[in-house]
């Protein structure tokens, strides 16, 4: 019961940062949140939370209903097979994730448009900077986000909070 | 990157095809069935961070923008004194246009006049035009506009000349005061109209007429007419306001209103001959 509170509370948290942030720096925090939380929880509410939260920003935003878990279902193979070949444990495991994160982006820019008008977009090198300068900016967000991870995880219990 | 597990994902295969479902599913009818409800919940939490996400990129586009803007301003600053300056200049030739209009229509063929610009006000009852020698004013030259008395040139330089107004307190003129009904430029002979003569001086507070006959039928709104020989041909002065009621006086004195206010004055005419 607890767990479909707090999913309820992060779907109206993520909407409105998720808004917040794109509209102030076309920045999202749904792909932060999708690449540092696989495996640290549940897979099905991990999925779950994914389906919702990518359906509920599809419509928010106008898209086309089902873009925001395509791209994030594409993309999270890619990187399941991407850290077969990098181990995630160590610092070139964010590689990969550098790499989601730029092909989140480009894909959502792509795909969107070629769902809703059937037209490929035009891509300059500004928009592929400012792809990669979201992907450097979302990889310090998460590694960040691990930093805090280890910080109040046991190392030995990973589902126990470290007390001090 | 400690701490999490590696273990096979089967579900992202699922969440994949589930995915896939979900995009053909919204181009169906059923696409509108679904939207309502996330919608209707979602709509007011995105429009609250969508403004004050909106609100920061306004405020951070200002502050990158910053250096455009100032300059911006000062563009603005300029073309706001340049504006300014056009439309003084149409009004100063507009207000030329009527003093020369009233003037024309008024003045006395056989004189000769120039038109000067008013510089500059005193307070003490003087302006300054910006015509002197060299157009040929000299000292004493009558100041007026059409048939209206401005005041006499006192002092000329090369360029430009000093006319000391009827509110100073060196002017004195004999005038004559008529009945408001009276038009100067019709009427030739006034003599028949006169209801009394007085002296007419500048005071502090303004033009006051005096030595007006104690049994004159002078009253507020008859017109005071300069009738002096330095002054040559009849001009108005003005209008007479609050006369005096003392049955002990032996005369009568009245303040004269001016017909223009002559700090607001822009355009004059010099009588040369």
């Amino acid at each position: 019961m607890i767990k479909i509170l707090l999913l309820t509370i992060s779907f109206f948290l993520l909407i409105f940062f998720e808004s917040f942030l794109f509209k102030a720096f076309s920045f999202s925090i749904f792909v932060i949140i999708a690449v540092s939380m696989w495996k640290r929880i549940g897979s099905i509410w991990y999925f779950i939370f994914l389906f919702i939260g990518g359906i509920t920003l599809d419509i928010v935003f106008h898209q086309s209903l089902g873009l925001h878990t395509l791209v994030l279902s594409i993309l999270l193979i890619f990187l399941w097979f991407l850290w077969l070949i990098v181990p995630r444990e160590s610092w070139f495991g964010y590689i990969p994730i550098l790499v989601f994160v730029f092909l989140y982006y480009l894909l959502l820019l792509v795909l969107g448009s070629l769902l809703q008008d059937s037209v490929v977009p035009q891509i300059t090198f500004g928009v592929i900077g400012g792809f990669v300068v979201k992907s450097i900016i979302s990889v310090l967000v998460c590694m960040g986000i691990d930093s805090l991870f280890v910080s109040v995880r046991d190392v030995k219990g990973q589902d126990k909070i470290r007390l001090r | 990157m400690k701490g999490i597990s590696s273990t096979k994902n089967y579900g992202l295969f699922f969440f994949f095809i589930f995915s896939i479902a979900i995009v053909f599913l919204g181009r169906t009818p059923a696409n509108g069935v679904i939207r309502y409800p996330f919608s209707y919940i979602f709509e007011p939490v995105y429009f609250v961070g969508n403004s004050l996400g909106s609100s920061v990129f306004s405020w951070g586009r200002a502050l990158v923008d910053a250096s455009s803007y100032i300059s911006e301003y000062k563009d603005m600053q300029k073309e706001i004194i340049k504006v300014k300056a056009e439309n003084e200049e149409k009004i100063l030739n507009y207000q030329e246009y009527e003093s020369l209009k009233y003037h024309s229509s008024m003045l006395l063929d056989e004189r000769k006049y120039i038109e000067g610009t008013v510089l500059k006000y005193f307070d003490k009852g003087d302006i300054q035009i910006n015509i002197g020698k060299e157009e040929g004013v000299k000292d004493g030259n009558v100041v007026s506009i059409g048939r209206v008395f401005i005041g006499v040139i006192s002092e000329v330089d090369a360029k430009g000349s000093l006319v000391r107004l009827p509110n100073n307190s060196a002017s004195n003129f004999e005038a004559i005061i008529v009945d408001s009904n009276i038009d100067i430029g019709i009427e030739k002979r006034l003599d028949n109209f006169i209801k009394s003569t007085g002296v007419v001086k500048g005071e502090v507070n303004g033009i006051v007429i005096e030595n007006m006959g104690v049994n004159s039928t002078v009253s507020d709104g008859d017109v005071v007419i300069l009738r002096d020989e330095r002054v040559g041909d009849l001009y108005i002065l003005g209008t007479l306001v609050g006369v005096s009621k003392n049955p002990a006086s032996t005369s009568k004195s009245a303040v004269v209103s001016p017909v223009f206010d002559y700090s607001n004055l822009l355009t004059v005419f010099v009588r040369i001959k």
